[in-house]
């Protein structure tokens, strides 16, 4: 059986089909994901600034004296 | 992998994958308001309760309805014709639960050590208690989530590679 080329589907001269190109979409949020990427990586090593030790710093450790967290 | 749900089981695991998703975002919201409180409330007492308030809601619902709403997901994808890498919309939808997911637990750690400083009465890492971390890391995940949400709604199209080479073999056969 014959198969009907696709209209939507972009052909070669050869008449194969060929995959469309990826959406722009696609192209925009990609470029959004590997700067957001970049952003938390120079975060974190810029000297360590980022995560939960920035909140223990200055040598301050919280007293264990109050029942906090007993669903962890 | 491609497994075939029949209708009545696609609707209940889309009921699930829904509830979850609509959940974790609710949850968002409401860590949304504690975070709002604890930066601007000006009595101390009642943003140390915010910063414990925050770190239980962490782990009694945002972590276990995100590892829901993620695990919901790959079985809706999988038991449907959409698969889990052919489309693009899908692809996305998935980095952007894991992304969201894998941030959130590690902040846990954060929003454990804030609590423990709030619980600990301590006027020496007060100053910690007006962090605007939580509040950055909360409204990021809920542009994530709405991000997620309009892509689950709209589909654009765009089929991956694997996915466009699936759909010419099976107009192949």
């Amino acid at each position: 059986m014959e198969v009907t080329p696709d209209p939507a589907t972009p052909t070669d001269s050869a008449g194969v089909r060929q995959r469309p190109p990826t959406p722009t979409w696609v192209k925009i949020l990609a470029v959004v994901g590997v700067v957001a990427l970049l952003l938390v990586i120079a975060a974190l090593l810029s000297g360590g600034e980022h995560g939960p030790q920035r909140h223990s710093s200055q040598g301050v450790q919280p007293a264990p004296a109050v029942a906090v967290g007993a669903w962890r | 992998m491609a497994v075939t749900m029949s209708p009545g089981v696609r609707k209940a695991a889309l009921c699930l994958h829904i509830t979850c998703s609509v959940g974790w975002t609710g949850a968002v919201l409401t860590f949304l308001g504690l975070s709002l409180v604890a930066l601007t409330t000006p009595d101390e007492t009642t943003a140390r309760a915010m910063y414990v308030a925050m770190d239980a809601l962490a782990w009694t619902v945002l972590v276990p309805l995100a590892v829901a709403s993620l695990v919901t997901g790959v079985v809706q994808s999988l038991g449907t014709v959409w698969g889990l890498t052919r489309h693009y919309w899908v692809v996305t939808k998935l980095a952007i639960t894991v992304a969201a997911t894998v941030v959130l637990v590690l902040y846990t750690q954060t929003l454990a050590g804030l609590a423990d400083v709030a619980a600990a009465r301590s006027g020496q890492d007060a100053h910690l208690l007006r962090s605007p971390s939580p509040l950055l890391h909360v409204v990021l995940a809920l542009l994530m989530l709405l991000g997620a949400t309009v892509l689950s709604v709209f589909k654009p199209r765009g089929l991956t590679a694997r996915g466009w080479r699936l759909q010419q073999r099976a107009r192949s056969a």
